[in-house]
């Protein structure tokens, strides 16, 4: 701790408050006229954050609060640019969060960058099908920008510009899992929900029962057998602009191999209740979880094309996945998902609009089943679908934003909702700039639904909450 | 009384045929002062609230004309909400194209060109504003309405009426530099905004306003515009006007 506030301090007052100055690249001719000395190439900003948030449902944790202190560094030098990213919250399990701490080397119209960073695929802007080099970070429930919920990976990425066209090629040694909490609020769906609440067996509803349930876990796949990669090429036409691409690596989300035993009970019409003979099913009894990865190779694309003043971006690809056939529960099955976005964005208001809907088919068998040796087969894909018993999913997403008042007023709208599981999540978020370091904020999350609800957190409507909160800059 | 009348048409109408061409010879010249095939230029922009607090925006934005069609990059600097917002607009043979690199989305999007209106960055200047605040000869009907011994006062109605029905610019003669433009409404006669020079300076031997207000007269928020640091006609790589430099922010 003590080394981290010496190397906060030491950023904060070594380097100057400046940006990438265009006039630093420019020859030193006559025809200047400046009222300020030329300016370094380092860019240090401090950030605070404070919260406060209330969870009207939720009767045995209403309220959570949260403090963190964020620092970025970028230093631009002739051929080098060196960026770090990170912020510090003392009360979180993981209390230091590496948002990026990379290397850039530029070589002409190429650049290559390694270390810890995100880098971004797909066109569209609130939901994604291509965008998968970086896992999620679930421990914050859903927010309102999909890059905030991604944690950075180690990565070595070779970007080439060309005219029209570019290329970047990604190299992954490691392997980074999603990030969700093994209890707690944003905990996944509990294990009731995991497994849905009853299977059809024999013309019966069987519940399932879940106490006792061992969780264990496998190794994550290690260095070299992890490596993932691939590359993508974008070339523009007019207003279209498209790129393909392929990856090969790992599913962020684990695989469940989920151990169960059938508990069967006498048969309510059997002639002897003392001394029964004839039994039925009773319930499930789930007795363990092992967790699993499961590797895949998407072949995908992404596009974009300007009709007017409106955007219309498309993304999707095959994720072919190790278990082609959907044979082993604790594999993913191979899939397609796909997303298309309209968008508009008013660059004399910056008020931006955008309607989404996502998509995904499940290839192989996802139903689940309760077999003749009395094991329960429940694909994992099963529960990726949302616990629908259908062998796709799908969503829509509606976005907007738009400043007020000369800017010190931003009001942004978000919600997302799917089809499948009738899970409906609506977040909201106002914030009012007080000076240029310093601003409040007010947001609010609504997780609601129809049907079941079930959904990926175990808390779902318990999580709505109205949170308040500042920022500062120095 | 006829003749009277005669001979007032005779003495106006050759002066006012003279007058015209001098207005538009005026503004022509005005904008010819601003012109240059290259500029760069660092700007910070002061957001003053009718009380008096003040907020502030840099932005540094690189300029290149290659046969009458103009390319500008617009770096966001500050504040940290829209700091590394990259802009770029490049003007083709049919349409301007229109990208925006959004540093939270780490994206570049294409998005529709606009021309006139809007807010730019919440200031008191329209996006249009920042282009020129003066029409030249072939976008508006000029007529001088005062001179006086250092200044003409150009009154200009626009052709196509967008945003504002009628300008008055009070321009130097020396200079050429408008020290005062006022923009009324498309009625012509309600005043929206007053710009006014607060300093002036040269750049080699070229004139230039290195401060300036924008009132907005309605809200009585003004905008104060200054010139950092500029250079007219070095010479400026081609790559910045590029999806790459949007993308890397490097050439």
């Amino acid at each position: 701790m003590k080394k981290l506030l010496v190397l906060i301090l030491l950023i904060a007052f070594v380097s100057p408050l400046f940006a990438f100055d265009f006039f630093a690249t420019l020859d030193d001719e006559e025809g200047q006229v400046g009222t300020e000395p030329a300016k370094p190439k380092e860019l240090t900003s401090l950030f605070v954050e404070g919260f406060g948030t209330y969870y009207p449902l939720d009767e045995d944790e209403p309220f959570d609060y949260g403090i963190s202190l964020g620092v970025t560094f970028e230093e631009n030098r002739d051929k080098i640019r060196t960026e770090v990213d990170f912020s510090f919250s003392p009360i979180l399990r993981d209390p230091l969060d590496v948002r990026t701490l990379a290397v850039t080397f530029f070589f002409g119209p190429t650049n290559l960058k390694v270390g810890m960073f995100t880098h971004p695929w797909g066109t569209s802007t609130t939901l994604h099908a291509v965008d998968i080099l970086n896992s999620q970070n679930l421990t914050h429930g859903i927010l309102d920008n999909p890059e905030a919920m991604k944690k950075s990976e180690f990565m070595i990425v070779y970007n080439a510009y060309f005219k029209r066209s570019s290329l970047d090629l990604i190299i992954k040694p490691f392997y980074r899992p999603i990030d969700m909490e093994a209890s707690d609020r944003y905990a996944p769906m509990d294990t009731d929900n995991l497994m849905g609440t009853s299977f059809s067996y024999g013309g019966m509803e069987i519940p399932i029962d879940s106490d006792n349930i061992r969780v264990g876990i496998y190794q994550h796949p290690t260095f070299w057998k992890a490596l993932g990669g691939g590359g993508r090429y974008r070339f523009g036409i007019g207003d279209l602009d498209l790129g393909f691409m392929y990856f090969s690596s790992f599913y962020p989300q684990m695989g469940f191999d989920i151990g169960a035993k059938l508990k069967m009970k006498p048969h309510p019409l059997d002639p002897n209740p003392q001394n029964p003979t004839q039994y039925i099913p009773d319930k499930v009894e789930v007795t363990s979880i092992d967790f699993d990865f499961t590797r895949y190779h998407l072949a995908g694309t992404e596009g974009s094309l300007l009709v007017g003043p409106v955007t219309i971006a498309w993304e999707g690809g095959l994720f072919l996945s190790e278990d082609v056939k959907g044979e082993k529960p604790e594999k993913y099955n191979t899939k397609i998902a796909a997303v298309v976005e309209l968008s508009y964005t008013e660059p004399k208001t910056s008020f931006f609009a955008s309607a989404a809907y996502q998509g995904q088919y499940l290839f192989g068998d996802v139903t689940p089943t309760v077999n003749q040796t009395l094991d329960v087969i429940i694909p994992v894909d099963y529960i990726a679908s949302f616990l629908s018993d259908k062998p796709y999913s799908s969503s829509v997403a509606v976005a907007f934003e738009m400043p007020f008042m000369r800017e010190r007023l931003k009001v942004r709208m978000a919600a997302t909702y799917g089809i499948e599981n009738q899970g409906l999540v609506a977040l909201g978020s106002l914030s009012y700039e007080i000076n240029d370091s310093f601003s409040v904020y007010a947001r609010g999350a609504y997780y609601n639904g129809f049907g079941d609800k079930k959904s990926l957190f175990k808390n779902w409507e318990n999580n709505s909450s109205v949170t308040i909160g500042m920022n500062a800059w120095f | 009384m006829k003749r009277v009348f005669i001979m007032l048409l005779l003495i106006l109408i050759p002066a006012l045929i003279i007058a015209a061409p001098s207005a538009a010879l005026i503004m022509d010249k005005v904008i010819e002062t601003q012109k240059a095939d290259t500029a760069a230029m660092d700007l910070k922009l002061t957001l003053i609230e009718a009380n008096g607090t003040e907020r502030e925006r840099r932005i540094q934005t690189l300029s290149q004309t290659v046969d009458d069609k103009t390319s500008i990059i617009t770096v966001f600097l500050s504040p940290e909400s829209v700091k590394n917002t990259r802009f770029l607009s490049v003007e083709g043979n049919d349409a301007t194209e229109q990208w925006i690199y959004l540093p939270a989305l780490k994206r570049v999007r294409k998005i529709s060109a606009t021309e006139e209106g809007g807010s730019f960055m919440g200031s008191d200047f329209s996006y249009s504003d920042m282009a020129s605040t003066t029409y030249d000869a072939d976008e508006a009907t000029h007529r001088l309405i005062e001179e006086t011994a250092t200044t003409y006062v150009v009154e200009s109605i626009p052709k196509t009426v967008k945003s504002y029905g009628k300008n008055i610019a009070t321009v130097d003669k020396e200079t050429f530099l408008p020290l005062k433009v006022e923009f009324y409404a498309p009625d012509e006669k309600t005043l929206l905004k007053t710009l006014t020079t607060l300093e002036t300076g040269t750049v080699g031997t070229r004139p230039i306003t290195k401060m300036v207000e924008m009132k907005t007269i309605v809200t009585g928020h003004a905008t104060r515009l200054e010139m950092v640091q500029v250079r007219y006609d070095v010479p400026i790589p081609a790559a910045y006007f590029t999806v790459r430099f949007l993308e890397t922010g490097r050439l």
